[in-house]
């Protein structure tokens, strides 16, 4: 029990240090606090209501590392985490290139369908009895089709969520071995790390706009003859695994539909968009903010 | 044990993202960059739906997805699989069916917006007898409104463009007629036929009576027809050359180009009074008046300077100022509806083509690429112009997109025309 209070303790300040760095006012951050602390407590009375506690919590045993071993354990560690992250990553990459494949395959598929279904309604001009029969089973064809559409759709969807399931499964695991690792680590090089990854941060987040950016640009095509000036404003929501685009709002309409219309297009057609690498940046743009001008 | 704890600091872990997150500012991109294209606008069929998209496709701010490349065929929101048109990455679609209300034929269009998932707008149309003649006048109602609706000015479907066509019959004679078109060229109604030729067709602006000149006597005169009643009389018929009617905003007055006083010169006649007065005195020659939108001022081709250019003076009279000066060669003027820019028609190096000048910056910016254009024409909504060019040696009416959205090509099939005139907001 002495251990966990310990850990907790050490959390606190942790967050507190984050809570620092991102700057929230000084309401807020007590808040966070009231409410974690409440948490904490919901959470160690159900975690001992259910059985007495042992004594020997596996993260004890990382004090009686010393400093050099821990570094080396930590970088270890990141190391893992990052080519397990590039493993993901390939391998979402790879799937998403085969679901292309199949989705163009199935636009093909249709468009030859609708083609010899064209052809037959010609055909059946000629001889009216027969056109009743051909409708009678087109129907049922396009009911079929439906039904198989749905039933894919469904299977599909399911298989989606299957993936995000474990996806945050993943990641939480993950989550938590570098909370351990940062619990366990010395104040000096937990300094050390923040530097180093909020100067990164910076970096990525100009790169992630520049890329972005570029990707929209590439495929807005504005109304002819679009007034120097006109504009427009967005909160564009991104679909996390895979960076694609959820709901546009509107901040501000240009007054001309068309051309926020072409806005959104625009958008849908650019997307998927990049994610950052980094955790913190990953959660900070799961909102994008855009601006369309028109500058002639 | 290490389940429960793990399973603790996740739930804080969890806890922490939840409230963090609407803290964090989010990325902002700023696009400034791209392309200009029509807009893609899906017309599922309906009754009158290819009227709707070709409409559309002629302000050249629309491509109109052609009906074979749909994947399917709603007719109703509820049918609509938002699946299929976001793979055609069409924004928004249009959808129709007629039903019947209180025994009447009702074609009831929905404006859809395909990302949203929702319908902007809809309208239900009474199809009265279900004729041809019925479902077009529907159709351009509808392309009106669909138009208004996404730019935000209004549309000119339902408008009419006059012309005069010209046919050379078997025995070598040339018959001239003046004919109306729908604004997209189609459904042509003949309102004069003559052996002798007809020329300058001018709208009142109530859209109800049509001025033009007529040499059926054997020499010029000017006269004046309504469109519904088909009653004609003549109107100016001075000595020497009577040419160029243009009337005026309020309808009260036509400006006209006489040669009575010797010189062609600017002259304004009182449609019920039949009073004259005289705007020009120059020695040059003076004529192809165009009325400012608030009939204040008109624009005139005059040779004044020794090349034939375009001036503009107050209807008060006074002095005339000089405002085409790029090229050695600018005529036919015509006055935007908005007051603030002129076609005309600019000729350079043997090759005539329709261009429009800004008329505060003087800026000048060619139209089209042909060789041999005329008589440029605002529509009533200054988006549009239409005017007569040559094909294979003939007269074929185009209309381009004041804005540079391209440029189409009406189809009055076979014919020989020229001289066109759009009408203005007819209801």
């Amino acid at each position: 029990m002495r251990s966990k209070l310990e850990i907790i303790k050490a959390q606190l300040t942790h967050y507190w240090r984050l809570l620092n760095r991102s700057i929230p006012p000084l309401g807020i951050s007590l808040l966070l606090h009231l409410m974690l602390i409440v948490a904490v407590v919901a959470a160690g009375i159900t975690t001992f209501e259910k059985k007495p506690v042992a004594r020997t919590a596996p993260v004890i045993q990382a004090h009686a590392v010393d400093g050099a071993q821990l570094r080396a354990r930590a970088e270890e560690k990141r190391k893992k985490a990052e080519s397990e992250k590039r493993r993901v990553e390939k391998k979402r990459k790879e799937k998403a290139k085969q679901e292309k494949a199949k989705r163009d395959k199935a636009k093909k598929e249709k468009a030859k369908k609708q083609k010899a279904q064209k052809e037959k309604a010609k055909r059946d001009k000629a001889k009216k009895e027969k056109a009743k029969k051909k409708k009678a089973a087109a129907k049922k064809k396009r009911d079929q089709e439906k039904k198989r559409k749905q039933k894919e759709k469904k299977e599909r969807d399911r298989k989606a969520a299957k993936k995000k399931a474990e996806k945050r499964k993943a990641d939480a695991r993950r989550k938590q071995r570098e909370q351990q690792m940062l619990l366990d680590a010395e104040l000096e090089m937990e300094q050390l790390l923040r530097a180093g990854r909020s100067s990164g941060g910076d970096m990525e987040r100009s790169r992630l706009q520049s890329k972005i950016r570029q990707q929209i640009e590439q495929v807005w095509r504005k109304p002819p003859g679009t007034p120097v000036g006109r504009s427009c404003k967005v909160k564009v929501r991104l679909l996390m695994p895979d960076g694609g685009v959820g709901r546009i709002t509107f901040v501000s309409k240009s007054g001309n539909p068309a051309f926020d219309l072409s806005v959104e297009r625009a958008i849908y057609e650019a997307a998927p968009f990049p994610l950052p690498k980094s955790v913190e940046l990953r959660r900070e743009i799961g909102e994008l903010e855009m601006i369309f001008v028109h500058e002639g | 044990m290490k389940g429960n704890q793990r399973r603790t600091l996740m739930l804080l872990w969890g806890i922490w993202l939840l409230l963090a997150a609407p803290l964090s500012h989010a990325l902002e991109i700023v696009v400034t960059q791209g392309g200009e294209a029509a807009l893609p606008i899906a017309v599922a069929p309906f009754p009158g739906s290819t009227i709707v998209a070709n409409d559309l496709r002629l302000t050249g701010e629309f491509a109109p997805l052609p009906e074979k490349e749909m994947i399917s065929r709603p007719t109703h929101l509820d049918q609509v699989n938002f699946t299929d048109w976001r793979l055609l990455e069409m924004p928004t679609l249009l959808v129709g069916r007629v039903v019947s209300s209180k025994g009447k034929q009702v074609l009831e269009v929905q404006l859809i917006n395909v990302y949203q998932k929702k319908m902007l707008v809809h309208y239900r149309f009474s199809l009265g007898s279900g004729s041809p003649q019925k479902i077009r006048q529907v159709a351009h109602a509808i392309s009106d409104l669909i138009y208004q609706k996404l730019t935000g000015v209004r549309g000119i479907f339902s408008t009419h463009i006059a012309y005069v066509s010209v046919v050379k019959q078997k025995d070598g004679k040339r018959r001239y007629t003046l004919e109306i078109a729908d604004a997209d060229g189609e459904n042509v109604q003949v309102l004069l036929r003559s052996t002798a030729p007809l020329l300058s067709p001018n709208w009142s602006p109530d859209g109800r009576q049509l001025a033009y000149v007529s040499f059926e006597s054997g020499r010029s005169e000017v006269w004046v027809q309504g469109v519904y009643s088909g009653k004609r009389q003549k109107i100016a018929s001075f000595k020497g050359k009577n040419s160029a009617p243009a009337w005026s905003p309020d309808g009260s007055q036509l400006a006209l180009s006489l040669s009575r006083d010797g010189n062609s010169e600017i002259y304004l006649l009182g449609v019920a009074d039949r009073k004259l007065r005289r705007v020009t005195k120059n020695r040059g020659a003076d004529t192809e008046p165009a009325w400012s939108a608030d009939g204040k001022r008109i624009a005139f081709l005059s040779d004044r300077s020794g090349r034939p250019q375009i001036y503009q003076i107050a209807t008060s009279g006074g002095r005339a100022e000089r405002i085409s000066f790029k090229g050695r060669y600018n005529t036919s003027p015509d006055w935007s509806p908005d007051g603030r820019q002129i076609t005309f028609l600019n000729g350079e190096s043997g090759n005539y083509r329709i261009a429009v000048m800004d008329l505060e910056s003087g800026a000048v910016r060619r139209l089209s690429e042909n060789r041999q254009d005329e008589s440029p024409s605002f529509a009533p909504n200054g988006r549009l112009i239409v005017y007569a060019t040559q094909q294979n040696g003939r007269g074929v009416l185009e209309i381009s997109s004041v804005d540079g959205g391209g440029v189409q090509r009406l189809s009055l099939t076979g014919k020989d025309v020229r001289e066109p005139a759009w009408s203005p907001f007819l209801n």
